[in-house]
């Protein structure tokens, strides 16, 4: 998995996310979920370490919430009606009503799912790409170095960002500002300062950055430039992209006239 | 000879400023000078520099007279892109010069930009970082790197690019002084392998004395001096009127000190640290078996090399870093049993840079910001507020200035030290309070924090400034790779070529 290029490894997230979103069949929206799963086994993914079990819950919580938002507000009629009660009556008409049927847990799996398989990919990219990697891989197809550059300094941007953001609030601590033992409203508003004053230190930065780029002299149009970090594209890379634009152009096909990839493989070779 | 910079009669007004930034300015720098520019904050040092590499009048709009020629190139009629290729400039923050994630795509990138091949890109980063003493560095990232040596691949990524001049603003105000004589050393090394002119802006007197060949002072946009720097050093006169530091000479000074007011015997300690040891995720020894105690009253300096633990020390007297080992007790009890809001009545901590610790929109908000959020009466406030801005001299700049975004560093610092004061603390705490600053600056800010120690008011100061530990501190707190040294009354230490050694210590 190393050995793919790095905008080949963009190119499966980003081709495979909106394939989940594509696809019809729920059916193959688990093949592609364990086919995520075989990726994160592959790449080493640390989902258990501390820092990944913690987005990993927040991520669960907040799809769960999806989940039985589903049952509250949709109103799918389905075969089998599972639950059903009246909430609101206003002037003898029900104006909320909960109706869970068997359609209503089928599309509120398929949405999870969907939102599983795309957080899952996120988490396959952060670890497998490095910054590093992603602007050198994107230098060597030949995408324009301001783009390049614009992302490098994003990188750089958001790791100051983040050892500014302890300082502010360590500043704010000392003036008996309580981040801990506090209101929720209080908190918000204590945060919301944080970013204020980060933010004007992003605009400060951004603004010294720029300045040291012009004054060595780097245009951010220049025709000719050479790439020190050149990293080629190869066949391999090539043949997984051309796999994932069929595999993208047939869950089109599917999604229009109906169907399950898994199936019509199946099908080919029956 | 001909000069390889030219300033003809040259003046200059930034579009937002209200009067001339450089006013006829006539300067000419030859090939392999060393030029130190010296002068006080706002004397158009940084607009002298940014004008000799055409940020000034490329990328900024002004009003301008004159011409500036660079290597016989008009400033005003080149492209930034080709006189970025003959003058170099290195700015005070190496923080904000890093765009890449690694040194060496920090190096390659201007040398892509001189369409260099591969191999030839390979061999200048391998000479650049030779040359700055950081060979096998290039694959580090800039957050894995000191303020010194982040300060040398800002120098490595302009050298790799040969450039006939290079300009420095300020490159050591964040430095210990191991790491100033380092950087005044490997400039005064390239400048003469290279043929290198080399343009340097300083507050550090003795070492323009001792590294340049000409000096150029400059005073609200004007040149006041323009000669030898042999010529100068016996101008005193001219320092003092200017308000420029001038060195002076220690021995003598030793005499005038006076020891420190507070009778430890006759104290409890404020604050009292027993083996406190502190290790950082990354499995860096920050702190070693502290054991210290500060009493009412004093006012110490807390000294050592980069990263020897100072900061680190300083966190923990106000609660910001939890003891991993050992006990830290503020007025006898363990700081773990305050609330951050009680600690912050009797602790007051500043910030080295004060943009880190301003949040409001004006000066009122933000000096009653810490009364409110612990819910003083409005009278209270009222009253505080005013005796503050009495006592720093804020009321003009709160009257002038509608927004502190607008206000200069040195204010902005004293409205940083105000929003703390006006809580009252009992201690005050300081992390490099001279960063950067002209040395009347230092003095006003100096002479303030003697005021409040005439008030009883124990004052902590962390800095590298021999200055200031000189003349200011009653006491010095040596640290050395996490571990304390001791505490010695500054007279002591300042007689003691040993220890002054192990605190990277030169006699201003």
């Amino acid at each position: 998995m190393v050995k793919i290029h790095p905008v080949t490894k963009l190119a499966l997230v980003f081709i495979l996310s909106v394939i989940s979103l594509v696809l019809p069949n729920i059916l193959d929206v688990i093949y592609l979920l364990l086919f995520d799963f075989i990726l994160i086994i592959l790449t080493k993914v640390p989902i258990f370490s501390k820092g990944f079990r913690k987005a990993i819950i927040a991520f669960l919580l907040a799809n769960l919430s999806i989940f039985i938002a589903w049952f509250f507000f949709s109103h799918e009629s389905g075969n089998i009606t599972i639950f059903e009660v009246n909430i609101v009556l206003i002037k003898d008409k029900w104006i909320w009503h909960i109706l869970i049927t068997d359609q209503t847990i089928y599309k509120a799996a398929n949405i999870s799912l969907r939102a599983i398989t795309m957080f899952f990919l996120m988490l396959f990219m952060f670890v497998s790409i490095s910054d590093r990697d992603l602007i050198h891989g994107l230098r060597s197809i030949k995408f324009p170095f301001s783009v390049c550059l614009v992302i490098s300094m994003t990188f750089r941007g958001l790791s100051m960002f983040q050892q500014e953001y302890f300082v502010v609030k360590e500043a704010m601590m000392t003036r008996g500002v309580e981040f801990e033992k506090t209101s929720i409203p209080k908190k918000i508003k204590n945060f919301i300062s944080i970013f204020i004053v980060l933010i004007i230190l992003m605009f400060k930065r951004t603004e010294e950055m720029s300045a040291s780029i012009e004054a060595r002299g780097i245009p951010l149009r220049q025709k000719k430039r050479t790439v020190y970090h050149y990293y080629p594209m190869k066949m391999r890379d090539y043949l997984i992209i051309f796999l994932l634009i069929s595999f993208f152009i047939y869950s089109i096909y599917l999604r229009i006239v109906g169907g399950s990839f898994l199936y019509s493989i199946i099908g080919l070779f029956m | 000879m001909k000069p390889i910079i030219e300033f003809k009669d040259f003046s200059w007004k930034y579009k937002a400023s209200k009067d001339l930034v450089l006013k006829s300015i006539n300067l000419k720098i030859y090939r392999n000078e060393f030029i130190g520019i010296m002068g006080p904050t706002g004397a158009g040092k940084s607009t002298l520099c940014s004008c000799m590499n055409g940020l000034i009048p490329l990328r900024s709009r002004g009003w301008i007279k004159g011409t500036v020629e660079v290597s016989g190139m008009d400033t005003q009629k080149e492209k930034m892109a080709d006189l970025g290729k003959k003058v170099g400039l290195v700015f005070q923050d190496p923080e904000a010069q890093f765009v890449m994630m690694t040194v060496e795509d920090e190096i390659a990138i201007g040398l892509e930009t001189l369409c260099l091949n591969r191999e030839e890109i390979r061999e200048r980063i391998d000479w650049a970082l030779k040359l700055v003493g950081l060979e096998g560095y290039g694959n580090k990232a800039p957050d894995e790197l000191s303020g010194g040596q982040k300060q040398r691949i800002a120098i490595a990524s302009i050298m790799a690019m040969r450039p006939e001049i290079l300009i420095l603003d300020e490159p050591t105000s964040d430095l210990d002084p191991d790491g100033k004589r380092e950087i005044f050393e490997l400039l005064e090394s390239i400048r003469n392998e290279f043929q290198l002119t080399i343009i340097l802006v300083s507050h550090e007197t003795k070492k323009i004395f001792q590294f340049c060949n000409r000096v150029v002072i400059l005073e609200e946009g004007e040149i006041k001096f323009n000669g030898e720097t042999s010529q100068l050093v016996q101008n005193e006169v001219l320092f003092k009127e200017i308000g420029l530091y001038y060195p002076i000479d220690t021995l003598n000074y030793i005499q005038t000190l006076e020891n420190s007011k507070c009778d430890e015997s006759q104290n409890t300690p404020i604050i009292e640290i027993s083996n406190l040891y502190y290790t950082y995720p990354n499995q860096t020894e920050a702190l070693k078996n502290i054991n210290l105690k500060v009493f009412h009253n004093e006012f110490l300096a807390i000294i050592g090399k980069n990263g020897s633990g100072k900061t680190t020390l300083i966190k923990h007297f106000n609660g910001l870093f939890k003891p991993q080992k050992g006990i830290v007790r503020l007025k006898n009890k363990p700081i773990t049993e305050y609330s951050i809001s009680k600690i912050s009545q009797i602790i007051g901590y500043c910030y080295q840079n004060p943009d880190h610790q301003l949040f409001k929109n004006t000066i009122r908000e933000e000096i009653e910001y810490g009364l409110k959020n612990l819910k003083f009466s409005n009278d209270e406030i009222e009253k505080r507020h005013d005796e503050i801005v009495d006592l720093l001299d804020l009321k003009k700049f709160e009257e002038i200035y509608k927004s502190t975004f607008y206000l200069s560093k040195g204010v902005r610092q004293r409205l940083a030290l105000a929003s703390v004061l006006v809580l009252k603390p009992e201690i005050l705490i300081i992390d490099e309070p001279t960063t950067g600053q002209d040395y009347r600056m230092i003095e006003e800010f100096m002479k303030i924090l003697e005021e409040l120690h005439s008030h009883t008011c124990t004052v902590i100061i962390v800095t590298h400034d021999p200055r200031v530990i000189a003349k200011y501190s009653k006491s010095v707190i040596i640290l050395d790779d996490g571990e304390l040294i001791g505490k010695f009354p500054t007279k002591e230490f300042l007689k003691d070529k040993e220890l002054q050694k192990i605190a990277a210590y030169t006699p201003p």
